[in-house]
């Protein structure tokens, strides 16, 4: 859950109007890091093992140049996650179920946090050790697909999968997230807004994560 | 021939040395000199606390109130600390990721085992269609939220979650303990060796400090390490003890040597003594190793004070001797050794009975001094003579001692009336006398690491860390059973608000009985019906009746310790678990709660025992200090008949031994007088007064050499030697050594000068 949404604000952020052919992998990565706050709406479907049909929800995904991710899912019902530092929030305010974490002990994506929090730094080395890496550009479309190398666990149904893609000189608009048990995750998004006011509600829905006044 | 036979000793002592060194099993860990235990519980813990995991943590703290410590720069650190040698294990005290892993790895196919341990109860409350349904929206949340990865694991083999049950508390214990101060972090670094293993443990503790001040260098001035956990104490007493042993030989060797020189002014006299003494110390040493297996430093520190009392016999030989024609020597040694084998019993006595008196370390120090005294007096009577033949002696005089006899000779009455109106005093004050009851003051050295101690713990847990309850068992089984019925009478005292919370091994472990008892009932109570509708829940839910609707939990093997201890959860778990001589015990850690309701609720069980370690120390102290106070009059019987029978006089055999029980009374009338309070270390440096200070009555009392100028000149040599040997415990920083030279270097002085004072004698 939290590499969906990792992984999202991760390439959500490269301006693909810099994206062209020419442009290898390593270029693109070095332009990860959002340069101000942003708010982007997401329609998130996800097909899952344990339930009998498809779960679908929306809402809104905020990230800021300090790697500070938070998803606010609107519907079907409100429910406030947030990524800061090394720390996982979470509040559901249907149950008033609230609880905050170091991202390590969230099994079993920990390694892949790790991983992906290193990439949103750029760090592409060690990006390489645990993930190959495709970068391709067709027709009109850019695609990187990251895919786990080892996988092998008693559960575990194949390597993990993450795609995103979008339009040439266009911001991505769709992230796919195949996990190694076979759930998967389709997001669309688009921009909704960006700058210092969103930079404001980042902290206010911070200070509600965070159970503070 | 009698010179061939000096030159036999003279061969025969440096293969005596070299046989000694070579035999001799040093150990300097303080707890086996003063951890002792009547119970097996008190045993096991002592044990644990010598060599069991206990005694191999360190808790390292690492932060400052300006700075904290970042992420990578603990990582590193962590990194580093497991690169030294020795090192088993280092991790975050608050870390949690290991014990997610285990959780859903090893805990997800034992639901149905481990679910409760009010199964009849819990199982009518999960059955209810209300709580099913509850139970699936539950599921639904979860897997929806970030914790599903986790959940996903476990469900595929525990659909109803059940493996989760008892850890949902859990985790709510553990929320409410962890009291992590943000600006510390605080790390758990185990070592393979046991915390006692000196050399290992100064040279990691070393290698940390170095790694620390290698990372912190430029980024983190002002990040301070602080260190606690058996190791540090261990190795803190025990350099501060090496050290002590050290200066105290040196300088009491130094002292004695001095002071034989300025009586005898002889090279040759001072290099057979000399000899003798390392003759005596040999012997000493062999014995102790013989009986015990191993000679422990603190043995050694008191019995430096060995020295001071078995070179008296041979001064006696020579002060008696020294006017004598050489020849006739033997004669002279002959007719004082009576007095100086009397002297020697009531001092073996005294010794004997310090041996008796609780501390394991003390039996050594009883076999290391009885030794070396019989010895030293073979030596004198049989060695001594041989070794002085054509070696002239020059007279000496101590013109204090004779004035001091004129003084006694002529103010006798009036000191005499002092003497008693001193005693009295001193027998009225005791009344105020009080009492030392945490043994913790005998250890004032160790405040500052104490002090260390509580700082760290404040800032990681809530747990009380003395205070624990303690199960005992024969097996496993026994102690795991035994543990669940006390879990019960811990959660009757949570609801009364007499205890916060506990930390047994549950939801870690339950018994096989348990376990068994779990599944039998969960399968018997599963009908179709309830399977239907946890079915009807599921789709209600919109979740998958084909992924989560079957319950049939098929693993039937129950979880076992050794299984949890391959685990990253051993970390948790071990310490909690000692065995000892076929005995298990279970320690069940208590967060606050009201010390005397568990005292008591526990009392009449002897398997169950509430163990407060600071009252325990503190029983002891007083289970000590009694049976010092038992000795002290045993010991003091004991020498009275022993005197009786030899003079037989009532009068005679009392006014022998009043020089050392008046010294004795006098100093606790002036301890009494200043409020100092007084442990059984002092009874025992009383003992030890009495059993020297009777020898010097003895030797006034039965003047052998027929010239009580000479006499009292022996006595006051041997005083000074002995004075002077304990008196050198009194620079020492441990207490204990401290005291024991207070009591007995004030004893044997006053024991001296009252000799003459109170023992009439005809010339």
């Amino acid at each position: 859950m939290i590499l969906r949404y990792l992984v999202f604000g991760f390439f959500f952020c490269i301006n693909i109007a810099t994206v062209f052919a020419e442009e290898s992998l390593e270029t693109v990565l070095q332009r990860l890091k959002p340069k101000q706050a942003m708010a982007i709406a997401y329609h998130e479907k996800r097909s899952m093992g344990f339930f009998s049909e498809d779960q679908k929800s929306q809402g809104i995904l905020y990230l800021t140049p300090t790697e500070t991710l938070l998803k606010i899912q609107e519907s079907p019902h409100k429910i406030l996650m947030g990524i800061e530092k090394d720390q996982l929030y979470y509040y559901n305010p249907r149950n008033k179920q609230r609880y905050n974490t170091q991202i390590k002990d969230e099994l079993p994506m920990s390694a892949s946090i790790e991983i992906l929090k290193g990439l949103m730094n750029g760090n592409i080395q060690t990006l390489k050790q645990k993930y190959s890496l495709n970068f391709s550009l067709i027709a009109q479309i850019w695609r990187i697909e990251l895919t786990q190398k080892d996988y092998i666990t008693e559960d575990d149904l194949q390597p993990l999968n993450v795609i995103m893609q979008g339009q040439i000189s266009q911001p991505a608009h769709s992230l796919i997230i195949i996990e190694a048990d076979g759930d998967r995750s389709d997001y669309r998004f688009s921009l909704k807004d960006q700058g210092k006011a969103v930079a404001q509600t980042i902290q206010k829905i911070l200070k509600v994560l965070k159970n503070q006044p | 021939m009698p010179k061939f036979k000096g030159l036999y000793f003279f061969l025969f002592l440096p293969l005596l040395c070299l046989f000694t060194a070579l035999n001799i099993h040093f150990k300097t860990d303080i707890t086996t000199f003063f951890m002792v235990g009547d119970k097996a519980e008190e045993q096991g813990l002592a044990n644990e606390i010598q060599s069991g995991t206990l005694s191999k943590r360190y808790i390292l703290s690492i932060g400052s109130v300006q700075q904290i410590p970042d992420k990578t720069f603990i990582q590193t650190l962590i990194h580093d600390f497991k690169t030294i040698k020795g090192v088993n294990d280092v991790w975050k005290t608050n870390e949690t990721h290991e014990i997610f892993t285990s959780v859903s790895s090893v805990y997800k196919h034992y639901g149905t085992q481990l679910y409760s341990r009010h199964p009849q109860h819990d199982l009518a409350i999960i059955f209810t269609a209300e709580n099913l349904q509850r139970r699936a929206k539950a599921l639904k949340i979860s897997l929806l939220s970030p914790q599903s990865g986790f959940i996903k694991k476990i469900l595929k083999y525990d659909p109803l979650l059940l493996s989760l049950t008892g850890f949902k508390s859990l985790s709510e214990q553990f929320n409410q303990t962890q009291q992590q101060d943000p600006h510390y972090q605080n790390l758990m670094l185990e070592t393979i060796a046991s915390g006692m293993d000196f050399n290992t443990q100064v040279m990691i503790q070393q290698q940390i400090q170095t790694i620390f001040n290698r990372h912190k260098k430029n980024t983190y001035p002002s990040i301070i390490l602080e260190m606690t956990g058996v190791p540090v104490f261990a190795v803190s007493t025990q350099q501060r003890m090496q050290n002590e042993i050290t200066l105290i030989s040196i300088l009491s060797s130094i002292a004695l040597t001095l002071l034989f020189f300025i009586l005898f002014r002889s090279f040759q006299v001072l290099f057979w003594i000399g000899c003798l003494l390392v003759m005596v110390v040999c012997c000493a040493l062999l014995m102790t190793q013989l009986i015990f297996g191993f000679v422990h430093g603190m043995t050694i520190a008191i019995g430096t004070t060995l020295v001071g009392i078995c070179i008296d016999y041979p001064i006696h030989a020579l002060v008696h001797g020294q006017d004598s024609n050489p020849k006739k020597r033997l004669t002279i040694i002959k007719k004082i050794f009576p007095s100086l084998l009397m002297g020697a019993i009531t001092t073996l006595i005294g010794y004997f009975a310090l041996g008796l008196s609780g501390y394991p370390g003390f039996q050594q120090v009883a076999v290391y001094t009885s030794t070396g005294i019989l010895v030293s007096l073979g030596l004198t009577r049989y060695l001594l003579p041989l070794l002085m033949i054509g070696i002239p002696l020059k007279p000496f005089q101590f013109n204090m001692a004779n004035n001091w006899l004129s003084v006694c000779q002529r103010w006798r009455t009036p000191l005499l009336i002092l003497l008693i109106l001193a005693s009295g005093a001193s027998l009225y004050l005791l009344e105020r006398l009080t009492w030392m009851q945490d043994l913790q003051e005998l250890t004032p050295e160790l405040n500052d690491l104490k002090a260390t101690d509580q700082k760290i713990r404040a800032r990681m847990i809530s747990i009380e860390v003395g205070r624990f309850i303690m199960v005992k068992g024969a097996s496993l089984e026994q102690v795991l059973q035994r543990s669940e019925q006390v879990y019960q009478q811990l959660d009757n005292l949570k609801k009364q608000n007499f205890l916060s919370d506990y930390f047994g091994l549950y939801p870690w472990l339950l018994s096989k009985r348990q376990q068994q008892l779990n599944r039998e009932l969960f399968h018997n109570t599963l009908t179709p019906e309830i399977i239907k509708q946890w079915h009807v829940a599921l789709k209600l839910q919109g979740l998958s009746v084909d992924g989560l609707g079957n319950l049939d939990y098929a693993q039937e093997k129950n979880l076992s310790l050794e299984m949890l201890l391959k685990t990253p959860l051993s970390r948790l778990l071990k310490h909690q678990i000692i065995q000892h001589k076929q005995q298990f015990f279970l320690m069940i850690w208590l967060s606050e709660h009201k010390a005397e309701v568990l005292e008591n609720l526990f009392l009449d069980d002897e398997n169950i025992h509430y163990f407060s370690q600071r009252d325990m120390l503190n029983k002891m102290a007083i289970k000590y200090q009694q049976r010092a106070q038992m000795m002290l009059l045993a010991g003091l019987v004991v020498i009275a008949l022993l005197l009786i029978l030899r003079y037989k006089s009532l009068k005679k055999a009392l006014i022998t031994l009043a020089p050392a029980c008046l010294s004795a009374l006098i100093i606790l009338g002036l301890w009494a007088l200043q409020g100092v309070s007084i442990s059984f270390l002092h009874l025992v440096g009383f003992l030890l007064v009495i059993a020297i200070c009777v020898d010097y009555g003895i030797f006034f009392q039965e003047n052998r050499g027929e010239n009580i100028k000479l006499t009292y000149q022996a006595m006051t040599a041997s005083m000074l030697t002995s004075a002077l040997a304990f008196g050198c415990l009194m620079i020492a920083e441990t207490t204990t050594l401290k005291i024991l030279g207070q009591v007995v270097t004030s004893g044997v002085i006053l024991g001296f000068l009252f000799c003459p004072l109170i023992i009439r004698h005809k010339s």
